[in-house]
């Protein structure tokens, strides 16, 4: 059977979609940064402002998505107020890169790397113990409570996430012909051959879109060696 | 991936060794040459990794109709 790529965490998309502040300055430095040029998202047009010196944009994004970051964190660090100060955190990073800010990406994928990057520094810091020693404490006050520690669980609950996504998209990311390869290979386990009926080319022709998925997988995935 | 002996059939040896689907006389003949060959080797190290990062994604990604 072949996997389905279903994306088990992606961020949530917002819901809210402002229009941009009737006073905002707008000074694209560039025709290609005009969103009716380059099709760019509404949040990276956003930031191209706040890149621009509008810091009503920034905040019009900070309205936007200040609450879906917050949950996302809370659910990786499970920690409400942990949550809250990573946010934080996150647009803090957010404004202070903006002058370097270069729409490549969708800007939300952007944003939750950043969260997801704090989220998880934060747990491999152990910065996490704080929340500890509060349990601690309660539990020494006679405050007892029957709670199993599970620092240890979320934090390889996390990495496990975190690298089943970066699969994930690694091997979304491959050109359409090499991805039905390495799925019929890797996951059916079928033969040159036949992978090559499949796909309707040449034996050498799958062995070689095989070895480019697989070298473009290694040089995606080579931090996990 | 360049191996700089030009060991043949090298990038198919390493994704078969890696996968398990070398015979045991390509395996041999593989093994003897990443003694040899750090690039071969890093290779396929790597290679190895993709396989387990891939192996771990699978039951995940099937889980919904895998039970």
């Amino acid at each position: 059977m072949t996997p389905d790529l279903i994306d088990l965490e992606a961020p949530p998309e917002p819901v809210f979609s402002p229009q941009p502040s009737p006073g905002a300055r707008v000074n694209y430095t560039r025709k290609a940064d005009r969103p009716n040029d380059s099709g760019l998202d509404r949040d990276a047009d956003l930031m191209l402002r706040v890149r621009d010196g509008d810091h009503a944009s920034f905040e019009s994004l900070l309205r936007k998505h200040r609450g879906p970051m917050i949950h996302y964190l809370r659910r990786l660090v499970r920690n409400e107020a942990v949550a809250e100060e990573l946010t934080q955190e996150v647009f803090l990073r957010v404004y202070k890169s903006r002058g370097s800010y270069q729409p490549s990406a969708k800007f939300t994928t952007w944003l939750f790397r950043i969260g997801t990057h704090l989220a998880l520094n934060w747990i491999r810091d152990g910065r996490n113990e704080k929340s500890q020693a509060s349990l601690d404490g309660e539990m020494a006050n006679g405050i007892g409570r029957q709670v199993p520690d599970c620092r240890k669980t979320a934090e390889q609950e996390l990495l496990y996430q975190v690298k089943l996504r970066e699969v994930r998209q690694a091997v979304s990311s491959l050109p359409a012909k090499q991805r039905a390869a390495v799925r019929m290979h890797k996951y059916e386990e079928m033969e040159y051959a036949k992978i090559a009926v499949a796909i309707g080319c040449t034996e050498a022709a799958v062995k070689s879109l095989l070895f480019r998925a697989y070298e473009a997988l290694r040089s995606r995935l080579a931090h996990m060696a | 991936m360049s191996c700089p002996q030009e060991f043949l059939r090298s990038q198919e040896l390493i994704v078969g060794y890696s996968a398990g689907t070398l015979d045991p006389q390509d395996t041999a003949a593989f093994e003897r040459h990443i003694q040899s060959c750090a690039v071969c080797r890093q290779e396929t190290v790597l290679q190895q990794a993709v396989w387990a990062a891939l192996d771990e994604w699978r039951p995940v990604a099937l889980a919904p109709g895998d039970s």
